[in-house]
């Protein structure tokens, strides 16, 4: 894997521009509603510190593909394939 | 990372309490916060009452967003009488999508809701905005206020509680702080009693973080509003809150030692400019509710607003 290709991808809903081989991590941004990609698994907390988030500033959720979701703690990894949204906790009026 | 009290796989950290939970437990810690801010009342010394009782009726302002909602349905399952009201303050789609919510959420949970519309009042938010040429947050919140305390009292509720959270507090007392304004850091608390033409008003949530409602709300499958109020940015309650976070994750758990020791070593000093401003309230010549100045903020707001 080239540098370049481990760098995070944003995507569109309706048009992605980065290849699934079904490994990679979609992250969904809330409440801006972007989607990126990432393509190497690594702690939550690593995760966010790209995303310039603390562990306290957002709620981590894993969609299950059995259906439902779960929350993440910032020392647990990610997994291939893993649905991941990012749900920002400030309100803004 | 484990859940402190039942070694399962935890689900929420907490830094400022240096702990992490399961759902389970972290649910019951959650319950034991707002029972405990329901019980201390303004947290210590004299001022050291229940904010309210189960006999109490309590009617909770519902904006949509996870804190009014997650304590509306807090207070339902401690076996509170509880009723929402909700302010639809006509701003488009956010103000379509937040009553939404609450009336979808009120009805999933079978609790009791009011609803007042500010477009039938004569004061849609976008309007005011327009015609008073000034930051608008204010004079929204000033309005959202007036009905609160109005409904409250002309409805016979006994209290009014609002999902202000620990973050929110600790925000306004900044802003206080950085003005020097005695009066609002004299009145500054969970609870502020009942007295000339206000209804008596609390904050259950006051020690809870916003993190610690949004992981509740969560876990309660609440589905609130997220879309941010188009007229709040760069608002500096934002700013305020931002410094904070800051300053909590070098420092973990001194917001709430700072509100504590506001409330028991800070506030008090303040108390005088408060009973001064108290003292110069009269019935606004027009709606009746208590202003400082013959015809009251909302009234003025509202004669701006039917000008041509």
């Amino acid at each position: 894997m080239t540098e370049e290709s481990k760098k995070p991808t944003e995507f569109a809903d309706t048009a992605p521009c980065h290849e699934n081989t079904g490994a990679d991590i979609r992250v969904r941004l809330e409440p801006e509603g972007r989607d990126i990609v990432l393509p190497k698994t690594g702690t939550v907390a690593r995760m966010l510190q790209g995303f310039g988030l603390r562990p306290t500033d957002c709620l981590v959720i894993r969609h299950l593909t059995q259906g439902g979701a779960e929350l993440l703690t910032h020392d647990l990894r990610t997994r291939p394939g893993d649905r991941l949204t990012v749900r920002k906790v400030a309100s803004s009026g | 990372m484990k859940c402190k009290r039942c070694k399962a796989q935890a689900a929420v950290a907490l830094p400022s309490h240096n702990t992490a939970f399961c759902p389970d437990c972290y649910l019951d810690f959650f319950s034991r916060q707002v029972a405990k801010g329901i019980k201390d009342g303004a947290g210590c010394g004299f001022d050291k009452e229940p904010l309210f009782t189960h006999e109490n009726r309590i009617l909770v302002a519902v904006s949509g967003g996870k804190d009014s909602l997650a304590l509306m349905l807090e207070l339902g399952l401690q076996g509170y009488d509880v009723t929402g009201l909700h302010i639809d303050l006509a701003i488009g789609e956010s103000s379509r999508k937040a009553r939404e919510v609450v009336e979808r959420f009120c009805a999933a949970h079978s609790l009791k809701l009011r609803v007042v519309d500010m477009a039938a009042e004569g004061l849609p938010i976008p309007l005011v905005k327009e015609k008073l040429r000034r930051p608008i947050c204010s004079a929204c919140g000033k309005i959202k206020r007036h009905y609160f305390n109005r409904v409250a009292l002309e409805e016979g509720y006994d209290v009014l509680a609002t999902g202000h959270n620990l973050d929110d507090e600790i925000a306004r007392l900044f802003s206080n702080v950085l003005r020097w304004d005695h009066t609002y850091l004299g009145e500054q608390g969970p609870l502020l009693r009942a007295e000339n033409g206000f209804a008596r008003k609390v904050k259950p949530l006051w020690r809870l973080s916003e993190f610690e409602t949004a992981n509740y709300a969560f876990l309660r499958g609440i589905d609130h509003h997220t879309m941010p109020c188009p007229f709040s940015k760069g608002a500096s309650f934002n700013i305020h809150k931002k410094v904070w976070s800051d300053l909590e994750e070098a420092m973990p758990g001194r917001k709430l030692n700072f509100y504590l020791e506001f409330l028991e070593k800070g506030r008090a000093h303040f108390a005088p400019a408060c009973q001064k401003a108290e003292e110069a309230l009269g019935p606004c010549a027009r709606c009746g509710y208590p202003t400082s100045s013959g015809v009251c903020g909302v009234c003025r707001i509202k004669e701006v607003v039917t000008l041509p």
